[in-house]
């Protein structure tokens, strides 16, 4: 192949589909810290650093076109957040240990996270085994290009905000176990 | 220590914010060791284990 071509754009919808869907999971545990006053654990602040992390490495794909070092970096966050949501399941699973925060659906926040990162292993794992998409000199089209930069600033944002939660939370040292106000 | 991961990522965005590829790379790299050994001091910790 000699002449460049953009990428293919179902390729961009699959990954820019998988980034919404782990913002908007971000963004409702940002807004239930608020809303709800659920202040998060130092492992719950774990597995946000894991989505964020997940999102940022699918989103090289926007910037730099698809490579397999991308989805292998989303597929190792994604693998670090269940290990951390598995341990925090393991505390509560005994019976009469309790469990931490709100449920939604039924499940808690923590298990929600779970189940959450193994769906984003099994997606990326399919996604990342097409072929076509790492075709040589390929390039990022004018609209592709929009959307990351789309993508990137609602991440920045959210970003930042969960920056200055944190802090108020935590400070620069490490979070108590069971947080139950802002240190600030 | 979490705000400082949370940094890191921050700089990862901006590094994608200027195309540097090798940069996001690199700080990716080092948000997964910090979170990976700060997991790792938090289950060795509560357990009190040696591993």
């Amino acid at each position: 192949m000699t002449q460049a071509q953009h990428n293919n754009p179902i390729y961009t919808l699959l990954v820019s589909l998988e980034i919404l869907a782990i913002i908007t999971v971000l963004l409702v545990a940002f807004c239930l810290q608020f809303v709800l006053h659920e202040l998060p654990c130092p492992l719950c602040l774990l597995q946000r650093v894991g989505l964020f992390a997940i999102v940022i490495s699918l989103l090289m794909n926007c910037f730099y076109g698809f490579k397999p070092a991308h989805y292998g970096f989303a597929l190792l966050f994604a693998v670090l957040t269940s290990f951390v949501a598995l341990r925090q399941i393991g505390l509560h699973v005994a019976p009469g240990t309790g469990s931490y925060g709100l449920a939604v659906f039924g499940f808690h926040l923590y298990t929600w996270s779970f189940i959450i990162s193994m769906v984003v292993v099994i997606y990326t794992a399919v996604v990342l085994s097409f072929n076509r998409q790492y075709q040589a000199q390929v390039t990022v089209c004018k609209y592709q290009k929009i959307l990351a930069y789309v993508l990137l600033s609602i991440i920045g944002l959210l970003l930042l905000g969960n920056i200055v939660a944190a802090f108020l939370e935590c400070g620069l040292l490490q979070c108590p176990d069971n947080p139950v106000q802002y240190i600030y | 220590m979490i705000v400082l991961i949370f940094c890191l990522l921050l700089i990862c965005l901006i590094t994608q914010l200027f195309n540097a590829r090798k940069l996001t790379l690199i700080f990716l790299t080092l948000v997964l060791i910090v979170a990976s050994f700060w997991f790792l001091h938090h289950i060795t910790n509560h357990l009190n284990i040696d591993l």
